[in-house]
């Protein structure tokens, strides 16, 4: 059902979307849903999942999705495994397990779970009336009701079962309570009292027997995860998810879903981005980070914290004004520092980051882009944060931006970009976003045996012995702009800093020639980034190079994009992508958009912000746009979508509306 | 003079500053000078201290830059205890700007500099600083120089946050707190036979005795003015307390390079934390 507004303006993949089958694209790989009330265990429910499949040699994305709030309200888990590596979250459910009314509301109105798929639910809960579930935003409410309205069904979770069972969705009541007595008559106890966290198993348990996967795989799973843990706390979650799992073999004979296992695709993580960033500074020879608490970012953090071995010296500051100034002063000491924080903390980031580039000090900032503007989505996913990276803070100097497009490009560029801000001594912006952050997946450990750190011209006791009194200048001209850096406390350094416009030595000075050389002397480093940066790193042109049209895209959308360009080609239309991934300094990128026949811009924002930069950097402006800003990650279908809107129709923009 | 007596190597020395006139501060002293932003100069500081703690960091600020602006930070330092002397130069207005009226002016004065009287009433930042947790705080007057400068020296052994409040006129715009206002009314807290160090930290009925007598002084509303000691305490440094945590600290600090090796290859070895998220 597309919605057209102004002849402008195309709506793709509405909530309500029975029609597109996402099988039709994006067709590897099966999607199962975990969903809940946060805080009653999604998320482990999901971990085990995962972790079980992945040890039978599937590939996996996770896709985590959940409100701005601790407990109680609604959050799922999407996993998507495949046999075939995949890159992206994709639309359409296979199976959807849950022990909560409100998850089975939200998902199966969607019209998420597909055609064959099940719906596995808690049971006794079918005359629950919808008014009367607790969560439901005012919208969706209103349009089940009416949905059911239209069907002819009660305004209960029953009807809404209802309505799955007529596309062609099996419903299965788990007896949960059942399960839970077996594990107590296995432990031998006389009641189920404490038991109750075991249902996230039980779901898992069901949902992998359906699945076919060898009960192998989940029990060696439990070992592991419950390893610390007395036995018993391993046998119950076995038996758990045995029982759970007889029991839907049996009764779900007509589920035809089934995975592939016993591949060995190799050594291989199951991680995410915010992990992959703390790993990267580690290697990196980042010796100092801080934060303020902030969704997405604050995983990093923690996950710093609890593995001390990384030999980060970790500081929760008060607030990001002091996040961002203490990892200055740890640069200008000569510690390889960083600070990471999300939209809001970037805001009160701007003066420190402004004197950071005027004092030609290394400072390291990612910021893990959520919904704005404002406190916006804090747990939503969004590329927001790109012309405010790029402009930050008043008057101009030299930043670095860079834009990885998944795990593994953001581990090495938070790797170089401590390079970088050494190496041209300015602030480098690294910007994944929540769906990077926080979306864990399949893949092989970093591979770090060609890593070389470069401090560029941080000063060496050789160096600084030239000082004739003790003093060195700091910010002497030099034709690349760049100077010798000595950091506090080195002999024979003694220098200056000072927000206000200085002297080569430091110390304040208004005389306006000296300012104009300073100003082209700090500006002019960029210059030299832009000459040693690879191009080949700065943006990538997938695919063919004769194609109908060039998707122009940056960050997280990258897999969705590639999956997106291969279901075409799949299709007989000829796509390709040009992934930007340095922002500033810009690449050459003019010569490809000019020679491509069709250009979309892609991105999820509101505005067009990349589409912006390359006007404003090449002269050429893209004339479709593919825009996504509800907060939820583009999917593959969704790309395919748009490119046939604009082939098709010629629509100048198209809006992607997909997600729960 | 203080740095002189305390004889630290000038390159071993990093002066930090906010923005004001005492933000000028470290242009005049012979050692790596930090001219930071306005009410910021406490985490500067605090990022250069942890990333090298054998630096001698001290950090100097206006009382418009640190007890307004920079009252999150001035707050904020005092949970860490870090190790670091604060030296606040009070003069009860924002000189620079040319001469607002700053937190710690009272209500109701009028400075020649100010067209109204004053609305605000001006805090107490020493006793907001006891209260905060600095584990060193006392007042110097800048007309005493050398009692000032054995306050600096005391404030900068003293191994934890020390914050020292000096009263020093500004000429320019503060007629009502000059040196004619001020003389008369300092006293010594050392004259009256107070002692505001405890003596052991253990002791939770002598530390909240001390506590309290120290706010009780610095809070003092009347004619005469105490410099001094007010309280001073032995407790874990912020850097003590990272090493309970990091056992290689400070021995291995983070500006210490060795994260590389002569041909550039990263020296951590991340192996044993990829091992935790192994999928087998």
């Amino acid at each position: 059902m597309g919605r057209s507004r102004q002849a402008a303006v195309v709506a793709v993949t509405g909530l309500f979307n029975h029609d597109v089958d996402p099988r039709t694209v994006a067709s590897d790989g099966l999607n199962w849903m975990v969903g809940g009330p946060q805080g009653s265990g999604v998320d482990s429910a999901a971990q085990l999942f995962a972790l079980s499949v992945a040890r039978a040699g599937l590939h996996v994305v996770g896709q985590r999705e959940y409100y701005s709030n601790i407990m109680g309200k609604h959050s799922y888990y999407k996993i998507r495994m495949s046999e075939r590596p995949i890159g992206s979250p994709s639309a359409g459910v296979q199976l959807l397990a849950t022990y909560d009314d409100e998850t089975v509301v939200r998902h199966v109105h969607s019209g998420e779970v597909v055609k064959g798929g099940a719906v596995l639910h808690a049971g006794g809960d079918e005359d629950k009336e919808i008014r009367k579930v607790p969560f439901l935003d005012a919208r969706v409410r209103d349009a089940v009701l009416q949905e059911l309205e239209d069907e002819g069904l009660p305004a209960t979770v029953a009807g809404v079962l209802e309505t799955a069972r007529r596309r062609g969705v099996h419903v299965l009541a788990l007896p949960y309570d059942d399960f839970l007595e077996e594990v107590a008559k296995r432990l031998g106890r006389d009641s189920t009292a404490g038991l109750q966290i075991l249902r996230n198993t039980c779901a898992v348990g069901a949902s992998l027997g359906l699945l076919g996967l060898p009960a192998d795989y989940v029990n060696e799973t439990v070992a592991k995860t419950f390893a610390a843990k007395k036995g018993e706390v391993r046998e119950m979650n076995i038996v758990a998810a045995q029982a759970a799992a007889d029991f839907a073999v049996e009764n779900l004979p007509g589920f035809g879903f089934r995975v592939g296992h016993g591949h060995d695709p190799g050594d291989r993580v199951w991680i995410q981005g915010t992990q992959a960033v703390a790993l990267a500074k580690a290697v990196a020879g980042c010796r100092f980070h801080t934060y303020y608490p902030i969704s997405p970012a604050t995983d990093e953090a923690t996950f710093l914290e609890a593995n001390p071995e990384s030999g980060i010296v970790v500081v929760q500051a008060e607030d990001e004004i002091a996040a961002a100034t203490m990892a200055a002063g740890a640069a200008v000491a000569g510690a390889r520092a960083s600070t990471s924080t999300s939209g809001p903390g970037l805001c009160l980031m701007v003066e420190a980051i402004g004197w950071a580039g005027m004092n030609e000090v290394p400072l390291v900032v990612v910021d893990y882009m959520r919904g704005g503007p404002s406190t916006g989505l804090p747990t939503r996913t969004e590329q927001g944060d790109l012309q405010f990276a790029l402009r930050m803070g008043h008057s101009d100097f030299p930043r670095i931006v860079v834009a990885p497009g998944d795990i593994e490009e953001l581990f090495h560029d938070t790797v170089r970009a401590f390079d970088w801000a050494e190496r041209y001594q300015t602030p480098v912006l690294v910007l994944p976003d929540k769906a990077l952050a926080g979306n864990a997946m399949t893949m092989s450990p970093f591979d770090t045996s060609r890593v070389r750190l470069d401090r560029g011209r941080t000063a060496t006791e050789e160096d600084l012995a030239a000082s004739t009194d003790g003093r060195w200048p700091r910010f002497a001209f030099s034709d690349d702009g760049v100077s010798v850096r000595p950091v506090l406390g080195q002999k024979n350094g003694i220098h200056w800093l000072t927000g206000d416009e200085h002297t080569e030595l430091g110390h304040i000075s208004e005389n306006p020639e000296g300012r104009d050389l300073m100003m082209g002397k700090r500006l002019r480093k960029l210059e030299l980034a832009a000459q040693e940066i690879p191009e080949a790193l700065k943006a990538t042109l997938h695919g063919l190079a004769d194609a109908e049209l060039t998707l122009v895209a940056w960050g997280a959308t990258k897999g969705a994009v590639l999956e997106a360009v291969e279901a075409l080609a799949e299709q007989g239309t000829a796509v390709n992508f040009l992934q930007i991934r340095v922002m500033s300094p810009f690449p050459d990128i003019a010569d490809i958009l000019r020679a491509a026949r069709r250009l979309v811009c892609l991105e999820e924002n509101a505005t067009g912000q990349l589409r912006d930069l390359i006007a404003e950097r090449t002269g050429i402006r893209i004339p479709h746009v593919a825009l996504k800003t509800n907060g939820r990650p583009t999917l593959p279908h969704e790309v395919v979508e748009a490119v046939r809107h604009v082939l098709d129709q010629d629509a100048p923009k198209v809006v992607m509306r997909h997600g729960v | 003079m203080a740095l002189a007596e305390l004889g630290v190597a000038p390159h071993r020395t990093a002066v930090f500053s906010g923005i004001g006139c005492s933000g000028k501060t470290n242009q005049y002293v012979r050692a790596y000078g930090v001219h930071t932003l306005h009410g910021r100069v406490l985490p500067f500081a605090t990022g250069a201290k942890l990333a090298n703690p054998e630096l001698h960091v001290i950090a100097v600020g206006g009382d418009g830059d640190g007890y307004g602006i920079g009252a999150g930070h001035f707050l904020n330092a005092g949970r860490r205890n870090l190790d670091m002397a604060y030296i606040v130069f009070n003069n009860n207005v924002y000189g620079l700007t040319k001469g607002q009226a700053s937190p710690t002016l009272g209500r109701g004065e009028q400075t020649k500099s100010l067209p109204l009287p004053n609305l605000n009433d001006g805090i107490d930042p020493l006793g907001t600083a006891i209260a905060a947790g600095y584990t060193w705080v006392g007042r110097g007057y800048a007309f005493q120089i050398k009692k000032l400068k054995s306050l600096i020296v005391e404030a900068v052994e003293h191994k934890g946050a020390a914050l020292l409040d000096v009263l020093q006129p500004c000429p320019t715009y503060n007629n009502l707190h000059d040196k004619d206002y001020y003389t008369p009314r300092v006293h010594d807290l050392a004259d009256d036979g107070y002692d505001g160090s405890v003596q052991d930290p253990d002791d939770e009925d002598e530390v909240e005795r001390k506590r309290a007598e120290a706010l009780v002084k610095a809070h003092a509303r009347n004619d005469r003015i105490a410099t001094g000691v007010f309280y001073k305490i032995r407790i874990p440094t912020y850097e003590e307390r990272i090493a309970g945590r990091m056992p290689d600290y400070p021995g291995t600090y983070p500006a210490k390079p060795d994260w590389l090796d002569d041909a550039g290859r990263p020296t951590k070895d991340i192996g044993p934390i990829l091992e935790k998220l192994r999928v087998k």
